[in-house]
């Protein structure tokens, strides 16, 4: 149930742009590893993955009040959209060029994603239904910067090219996983939610004295 | 321009209200958070590159640093002005009612998108301010008035992206989609760079400069000697001014009705036009690449 809240026509749009600019790199006639622009169709892949914990109507999906976390952990499945796109691109590259660093694009990838989804869950903590479009666009414009400017320090490339892919993997690999513990952190609920619920609740109360006009309710 | 695709009658009343209304917008655009970052980035990025000019002289040059303005205001723009245009659509049933209609506010929105181009001009001011007070070493490769045509496209590329964002808000409903127009818009200046890896030619050249921004200094390898790409910056940077028009016409076409319809698909016509003509006239000098 939770799922069908998802925004699915964003998240598989995103990813279908993704993919087809992997695609691209896959059937460009160019030489060497054309990183830049797998980086690029990464950058749609994370925006596509910001949309999942977007949820307008989360009150309203199921009958019975589910917990945020349990909402989170379901609504995760849909992450498996873009990762998935991710995986068969950098395996599919590895077959076509293979000096393809695998492990080192496959952790970035996974890594991008955790991060953007933390950025969701903690705007979303903060009380903002859907986090999407915001974190879309301060991920997406700064990975652009990153990718297009390589700002220092360069000991430890964001988006390395020929060198320093090893201290890329670790920094990746410890960004992804404290993304991860912030997205646990973060989608717990703020109150409790059977509190929460009964606080909602509106219970009409019984007039004990005359209306006005002297029927009583 | 814009102003000029509006109704004809009571012309006076209209300008004065298009005045105010993109006064409105150009006080809502100088105060969003991402043009605020993204002018911070420029000083930022102006100041370690202008330092690093004097030192790779040889491979770089300072009309290649129109990438600046281009990406911290232009292509970050690309976010605010569709920001902007959709932050109005919740107004639309409220506004429907007021003198102010949709298509001027879309104009009004356009006019805006020249806050960050006053930026990008002081930033080309500085960067000429510069060069002459550091005597920063200039390849003879590159003419002056070609290497001003350069800065001058990053300028112009400050305000097409910012109008990009406007023309996407207006054309597109789904969520996300000032993302897709930012990746749209730098795959297809990434892919206009394949054509630097191969040998020069006319076509390589058309590729090459048909992107909304475009790189001139470039190299074969990391050790190689860089060269400037072949085709006419000033033509170029005539291209760059009607693709700005585009967009803004573009951009105004939605809402349009009637005779102000045909009046907006008369100047997109002509400015389409116009623009294949810049392109091949930016194409046509000889694809052969100078040596910096």
């Amino acid at each position: 149930m939770i799922l069908r809240g998802v925004d699915w026509r964003v998240v598989l749009g995103g990813a279908a742009l993704g993919a087809t600019v992997l695609l691209l790199c896959l059937a460009l006639p160019v030489e060497g590893l054309p990183l830049t622009y797998v980086r690029l169709a990464l950058i749609a892949l994370v925006g596509a993955t910001a949309f999942v914990l977007d949820e307008p109507a989360a009150a309203v999906v199921d009958a019975v009040p589910v917990p945020r976390r349990r909402r989170t952990a379901v609504r995760l499945i849909a992450t498996l959209v873009p990762l998935g796109v991710w995986t068969a691109a950098v395996l599919g590259l590895a077959v076509r060029h293979p000096q393809t660093p695998v492990r080192g694009l496959l952790v970035e990838g996974a890594g991008a994603l955790a991060v953007v989804l933390a950025g969701a869950a903690v705007l979303r903590w903060t009380g903002l239904r859907e986090p999407g479009e915001v974190t879309a666009t301060f991920t997406g414009a700064t990975l652009l910067a990153f990718l297009l400017f390589d700002p220092p320090p360069h000991s430890v490339p964001v988006f390395p090219v020929h060198d320093g892919w090893a201290t890329s993997t670790l920094l990746w690999a410890g960004l992804g996983l404290t993304a991860l513990i912030v997205v646990a952190v973060a989608s717990g609920d703020v109150e409790r939610p059977a509190a929460e619920a009964l606080r909602r609740i509106h219970i009409p109360r019984r007039r004990t004295s005359p209306a006005p006009n002297g029927v009583s309710s | 321009m814009s102003a000029g695709l509006l109704e004809r009658p009571a012309a006076p009343a209209q300008t004065l209200a298009l005045r105010s209304l993109a006064a409105l917008e150009a006080r809502r655009y100088a105060r969003s958070p991402l043009f605020l970052i993204g002018v911070s980035l420029l000083v930022w990025t102006t100041t370690v590159a202008t330092g690093d000019l004097a030192k790779n002289a040889a491979t770089a040059d300072p009309g290649d640093l129109d990438l600046l303005p281009a990406f911290c205001l232009g292509l970050l723009g690309v976010f605010v002005g569709h920001q902007l245009t959709r932050s109005l659509d919740g107004a639309d049933e409220a506004l429907g009612a007021t003198p102010s209609d949709r298509v001027r506010r879309t104009a009004a929105l356009c006019l805006a998108c020249l806050v960050p181009g006053v930026v990008a001009l002081v930033w080309v001011g500085w960067m000429s301010a510069a060069l002459a007070m550091w005597r920063i070493p200039l390849s003879a490769s590159i003419s002056s008035g070609a290497r001003a045509a350069m800065l001058l496209s990053g300028a112009v590329c400050a305000v097409g992206g910012p109008l990009f964002g406007v023309l996407v808000a207006r054309w597109t409903r789904f969520p996300g989609s000032a993302l897709v127009a930012v990746v749209v818009l730098a795959g297809w200046t990434l892919l206009s760079t394949v054509s630097l890896a191969q040998p020069p030619s006319r076509s390589g050249t058309f590729l090459h400069l048909s992107a909304p921004f475009t790189a001139w200094v470039s190299m074969d390898s990391p050790r190689s000697a860089a060269w400037v790409a072949g085709g006419s910056p000033g033509w170029y940077l005539a291209y760059l001014v009607l693709l700005c028009g585009l967009a803004a016409s573009a951009a105004l076409f939605p809402g349009s009705t009637g005779p102000r319809r045909t009046r907006v698909l008369r100047v997109l016509g002509s400015l389409a036009v116009v623009a294949v003509v810049c392109l091949v006239l930016a194409v046509l000098p000889d694809p052969a690449r100078i040596p910096l």
